[in-house]
């Protein structure tokens, strides 16, 4: 068009939509600071002044059921992460990270306008929360975190990996100031977290974890993080920091439960077999773990613990084709027939294929083998379930065949 | 036998010499050679040398040098000249020069990108180390291949929506690349043009962005195929200075080229015999000379009846050895024929717009086009596909019945010589603009000094205050950041013209639905109405549902024997004056135009004879369009003039002698109520109307009869006149211009409407010729023909004359009988009269 009065208007006849996003307010209200709400104090840098909520917490605190420094190595944990030369490292040398953003959508344009940092420090854990009280202190904001973060050697996590960590790197690239985690080892504890408790709990995420495994329970204080971004752009545009308030809580209790999640996983992992644990379910995945890790021998134990076999009928047929399953890796058939049979008797038709396998191959007790196939062909053949395809039958029929050619084969050698 | 053999025996035929309405041979070509420039690493001379390139054609040659020289090229040469060269000689050299140095290559079509790929896969094999690395990065890459080729690509080939969504909102993962970013090639870029070229301009301004944050200027390097301003269409897509190169130094053999129009069945209604009986008998006849052929058509439709009917007509075991190709086949059905067309084992192929640029199948000896493909430069480049090495090659466009077609079968030296068709964009079309800038503004925040391509702060600052009142953006101090919990790019659609989109969905045999890609909000009423035939990839479908509110539309394949098209009923409710030139019998006039469009009914027409076979009623509310628009107020002294010699048409009716008692007694009869909508109004506004209209009459007492007459309110007048309207010189006229129009600019049926209004307010209650874009704001379309309105009046005025039907038909002033009279010669004298002014 061509010219560019009442740009507003003219959008308008156009057809755009405006109001996708919450227009400014009409009425000025009454900015409250920030400052007036929240306990805190500026952090100085060359790049000028950011706001920081300080916190301290004696090392010896209990967050829920769990204290909030390790107490335990926590070399497995590292293992996992394929970080083992963290294991030797002071629990001082690592960061605990959460941040709070202005979106969910990650890209150049998401702004991490809180970032809640701890790590321990001499008897004490340091927490600093920086806020951008304007996006324009980012840069103070990313020094202030820098000098903060300086000298350690690990971040942990939950799913930083994808999420806080890179929106982070592309603000230290945006601001074109040198990334003191670009060097850093990173600990995201939300995988190994689900491979722990994924069979007991249905959700994975912080707060459910907190509730059923810390074991703490947040005050009213707390707000739902998808509200997160809204709250923070009401503020942009009325100045009124109230809502705020709560989003500092909310980002103190991630990033200290994170800490006391280190904690308790460290200590599971490091010493599975140790009473503290008494779900099946848990300890049939911590065996699995085990076993990805190349501990078979703890795996093996895990899985023969007592309370898997006091366990319902899923973790215990699951527990004793995997100890089966390590015998065989280990060619210790002596140990692992029995299982099968066991598993089989509890109706693991892996087993039964198992042991027919076995029987064919390594014991060549070729009727054996044939009597546990064509049990196993019955079984398929009456099962009501369709989800059992052709393919099966298929196969249990090409064994059996097989197997009768060598039972004919035999008897004429004979 | 070589094919200029075939043609000569061909010629023999009458039927086939009679009816060729144009036939040139373009001699054979020498390659102009030139050396290498100095500035090639020796690596890379060998390198070319072993894959047989030991000097270069002289436009490659020219292209380097500017590119040594820090100058931008745009490359407009012929198919198959050697065009990637120009860009890829340049791209390995610097990375030779300056290792890590890296390139970017926008691809419109996944073929090319494939194509390209291959390319430089094969030359960084051959060059030392780990200089180059290429990579394609579209939709289709593994995410498991993505972290990789973010990190260490140098050649990064891609296309405009990859850049738009997927790269630049996440610039910083890709610091390394932009920082050494030397190169930018943009191919193919004619096809960016209308709405999609104004989206790319302002993609473009966002990549240069980009690129300064980490301190890059890159060079651009643009080919196309040839339009008819180059260079116009590459400055206006970068904003920068820009050098054109279109002196072709490469080889060709001799060309065979012609048009090919079939005769009339009946010449006075302008009916001729199908152009598809045509395409089956001349793919025979090269087959029978053992010619291989390729064959476009303009639909799935017709594709498949062309190989329908050639299989037909041939015995069994030859029937393999003709295929169809479009989309739809499976990759690996695709990949059967392209070789089979490389190998010979195929003799003729029938496509789709599916067998594109890119698509290797080797060299054939002849390209058949089945009906003209739309615009010029698309034909060219498909008739540019024949021809081996330099064997001499044949190719073939027979015409339609339309307007165009048979408009090129009488001047064809525009597929020959200077192609007119102008590509145009408008990067400043405020609603594409106002996207784009919430793009930018998340890839970087905004400083209040800085501007946007060739935007100034200030005109930027309009903007961006829109953006923070409506809470997108927040300004601190003086930059602008983005602020709201949205991922802008997502919402940008780079072939739409407004954020609100239609997503179009076909529906199974069991129910489910499968997407094929989405068309503007305001396109959709006319393009999938319901019941509407929507032509999506040449494939063709018919519209089971369109729900505006939900952005939804239902649609299933279908086999239809007829197209639709949208009778759009257009109500000026203002305008606004930019510029205005009188002249002695008209003003031509340029501003802008806030319309009510409503589109009630449909026409169904058979496909190539364009038959009327019914009407279709639509039930979409009115819609309004704020746009530009290009006029031809016509002066009453014209139209007196043409009255004198019985060539006006458009008068309103003289009713005789007692028309106003008689119209009286009918407002009594239907109670002062209109009988469409059935509301009561003042006397004043009341009409009557003629149902069946008065023109159509012999004498006045007969259409007076009170049977034929009806109490209607202005408003349901004015769209019972549209929907009978009378064809007049004006109509007419209009339909001439509106056929003619493609051939000066770019662009798709839809994008631009002609209306023509007997009383206009454009015009003092007189006659008025309007055409306007129909995208919101207008992109320079309607523009463009005001500029060139001679120059198009002119054609209108060749199209009339050459047809030689009797009094109107299809490729001249429209069909006659529909819905009223023809007006050849009512067009004409007012045509004539705006000539020259």
């Amino acid at each position: 068009m061509d010219n560019w009065s009442d740009l507003s208007e003219q959008l308008k006849k156009l057809g755009v939509q405006f109001g996708k996003d919450k227009p400014l307010p009409a009425t000025v209200k009454k900015k409250i600071p920030i400052e007036s709400l929240v306990p805190g104090h500026e952090f100085d840098t060359i790049f000028g002044k950011v706001f920081s909520s300080n916190h301290q917490y004696p090392d010896q605190h209990q967050h829920g059921a769990v204290p909030l420094k390790p107490f335990t190595r926590y070399e497995v944990l590292c293992d996992w992460a394929q970080a083992n030369q963290l294991a030797e490292s002071d629990i001082s040398d690592f960061i605990f990270l959460d941040t709070e953003t202005t979106g969910l959508s990650g890209g150049t344009g998401t702004i991490p306008f809180m970032i809640g940092a701890a790590r321990f420090r001499g008897d004490q854990f340091v927490l600093e929360q920086f806020f951008l009280r304007n996006p324009s202190e980012e840069k103070a904001q990313l020094a202030a975190l820098s000098k903060f973060v300086d000298g350690a050697r690990a971040i942990v996590s939950y799913n930083g990996k994808s999420f806080d960590l890179p929106i982070i790197n592309t603000r230290y690239i945006l601001n074109r100031l040198n990334n003191p985690f670009d060097e850093m080892d990173h600990i995201d504890l939300l995988h190994i977290t689900r491979r722990v408790w994924k069979r007991r709990l249905k959700q994975c995420n912080l707060g459910n974890i907190e509730k059923e495994i810390l074991e703490f329970y947040r005050t009213n204080e707390d707000i739902p993080g998808y509200l997160v971004p809204e709250f923070y752009r009401n503020y942009i545009l009325d100045g009124d920091a109230s809502q705020i308030a709560n989003i500092f809580y909310h980002n103190e209790i991630d990033v200290v439960s994170l800490s006391a999640l280190f904690t308790t996983l460290a200590a599971i992992l490091e010493d599975p077999t140790s009473d503290k644990l008494s779900h099946a379910e848990d300890i049939y995945s911590i065996g699995r773990l085990m076993e990805s890790l190349n501990r078979e021998v703890l795996a093996e134990q895990l899985y023969a613990s007592e309370h898997i076999l006091a366990a319902n009928h899923q973790e215990l047929m699951l527990s004793l084709l995997s100890r089966a399953r390590i015998f065989k890796r280990n060619k210790n058939f002596e140990e692992a027939v029995p299982l099968w049979q066991q598993a089989w008797d509890l109706g693991a038709s892996d087993a039964a294929l198992e042991l027919a396998k076995y029987y064919e191959h390594n014991a060549r007790e070729y009727q054996n083998a044939l009597d546990i196939t064509n049990q196993l062909l019955r079984r398929v053949q009456e099962s009501k379930d369709e989800a059992i395809d052709r393919r099966v039958i298929a196969q249990l029929t090409h064994r059996r065949n097989r197997l009768l050619n060598k039972l004919e084969g035999s008897k004429l050698d004979g | 036998m070589d094919i200029t053999q075939t043609l000569e025996n061909w010629l023999n035929e009458a039927e086939f010499a009679d009816n060729i309405a144009f036939r040139q041979l373009t001699p054979a070509r020498e390659a102009v050679f030139e050396p290498f420039p100095s500035s090639i690493q020796p690596a890379l001379k060998d390198i070319l040398n072993k894959t047989g390139i030991t000097s270069l054609y002289s436009h490659q040659a020219e292209a380097i040098r500017r590119l040594d020289d820090g100058e931008n090229i745009v490359v407009s040469t012929g198919t198959s000249s050697g065009k990637s060269l120009c860009y890829s000689i340049p791209i390995l050299n610097a990375q030779l020069l300056q290792p890590g140095a890296t390139a970017l290559l926008l691809f419109p079509t996944k073929a090319l990108t494939n194509d390209q790929h291959k390319t430089f896969s094969e030359y960084a094999k051959l060059l030392p180390g780990e200089a180059s690395k290429p990579a394609i990065y579209d939709g289709d890459t593994p995410s498991g291949q993505r972290s990789a080729i973010r990190k260490s690509t140098t050649i990064l080939l891609t296309n405009p929506d990859m850049l738009h969504q997927g790269i630049l909102p996440h610039h910083t993962n890709w610091a390394r690349f932009f920082a050494k970013l030397r190169y930018v090639v943009i191919d193919e870029m004619h096809l960016y043009r209308g709405v999609f070229g104004s989206h790319f301009a302002n993609l473009v301004r966002r990549l240069k962005r980009v690129c300064a944050f980490y301190n890059a200027y890159p060079q651009f390097v643009l080919t196309s195929a040839t339009i008819g301003n180059p260079e116009e269409l590459a400055t206006n897509l970068i904003e920068q200075k820009i050098h054109l190169i279109e002196h072709d130094g490469s080889p060709r053999g001799p060309a065979h080229f012609l048009v090919y129009n079939p005769p009339f069945v009946d010449e006075k209604l302008g009916i001729r015999k199908s152009s598809i009986d045509f395409g089956v008998i001349f793919t025979q006849k090269l087959m029978k000379y053992e010619h291989q052929s390729l064959v476009f058509a303009r639909t799935r439709r017709t594709v498949e009846m062309l190989l329908t009917y050639l299989r037909n007509r041939l015995p069994f075991n030859e029937r393999e050895n003709v295929r169809g190709y479009r989309s739809g086949y499976l990759k690996s059905e695709r990949r059967e024929i392209e070789q089979g067309l490389k190998a010979g084992t195929l003799k003729a192929v029938f496509s789709t717009s599916a067998l594109e640029l890119g698509v290797d199948i080797g060299d054939l000896d002849a390209v058949i086009l089945v009906g003209f493909p739309g615009t010029i430069a698309t034909a060219r480049q498909r008739i540019g596909r024949a021809g081996r090495k330099q064997q001499p090659s044949l190719g073939i466009l027979i015409v339609t019945n339309e307007a165009m077609d048979q408009y090129l079968a009488t001047h064809p030296e525009y597929l020959v010589d200077q192609n007119p068709e102008q590509a145009l964009i408008d990067a400043q079309n405020l609603v594409i603009l106002l996207q784009h800038i919430g793009c930018a503004a998340f890839e970087l925040p905004f400083s209040s000094t800085e501007n946007f391509g060739s935007m100034t702060a200030e005109e930027l600052a309009q903007f961006l205050d829109l953006l923070e009142q409506s809470g997108s953006i927040t300004r601190q101090g003086e930059e602008y950041y983005w602020l709201a919990d949205r991922y802008p790019a997502a919402e940008v659609s780079l072939r739409s013209s407004t954020p609100n989109v239609v997503s179009l969905n076909v529906v199974g045999d069991s129910d489910e639905t499968k997407f094929i890609g989405s068309v503007d909000a305001n396109a959709a009423r006319w393009y999938v109405h319901k019941d509407a035939i929507y032509l999506h990839d040449a494939e063709m479908y018919e519209v089971l549902e369109l729900n505006l509110e939900n952005g939804v539309c239902l649609l299933k394949p279908s086999q239809s024997e007829y197209y639709t098209i949208p009778v759009i009923d257009t109500r000026i409710i203002d305008y606004k004056l930019t510029s205005s030139v009188p002249y002695q019998n008209f003003t031509a006039n340029y501003g802008s135009l806030d319309l009510e469009i409503s589109i009630t009914t449909f026409q169904k027409k058979r496909w190539m004879s364009n038959e009327l076979l019914g009407v279709g009623q639509i039930d979409l509310p009115p819609q309004n369009l704020h746009t530009t628009g290009f006029w031809l107020g016509i002066s009453p002294s014209l139209i007196d003039t043409l009255r004198k010699n019985h060539l006006w048409g458009s008068d309103p009716n003289i009713y005789g002698a007692g028309w106003d008692k008689l119209r009286q007694k009918i407002l009594l009869r239907d109670g002062y109520t209109c009988r469409s909508c059935g509301k009561v109004f003042p006397v004043t506004e009341l009409h009557v109307h003629h149902v069946q209209p008065f023109r159509t009459f012999a004498e006045p007492a007969l259409a007076n009869q009170a049977s034929n007459l009806v109490t209607l309110c202005a408003s349901c007048h004015h769209k019972a006149e549209i929907s009978v309207m009378v064809r007049s010189g004006l109509a007419a006229a209009a339909y001439s211009l509106r056929s003619i129009a493609p051939l000066l600019i770019m662009c798709d049926r839809e994008d631009i409407s002609l209306l023509s209004e007997n009383r206009s307010i454009l015009n003092d209650a007189n006659p008025a010729i309007l055409v306007y874009d129909n995208i919101p704001g207008g992109i320079g379309l309607s523009r463009k023909l005001y500029d060139l309105r001679n120059s198009w009046i002119e054609r209108a005025i060749e199209v009339i004359q050459s047809c030689p039907c009797q009094s109107g038909c299809p490729a001249c002033v429209g069909p006659v009988g529909e819905p009223g009279y023809g007006g050849k010669s009512e067009a004409l004298a007012l045509l004539k009269g705006l000539r020259y002014g």
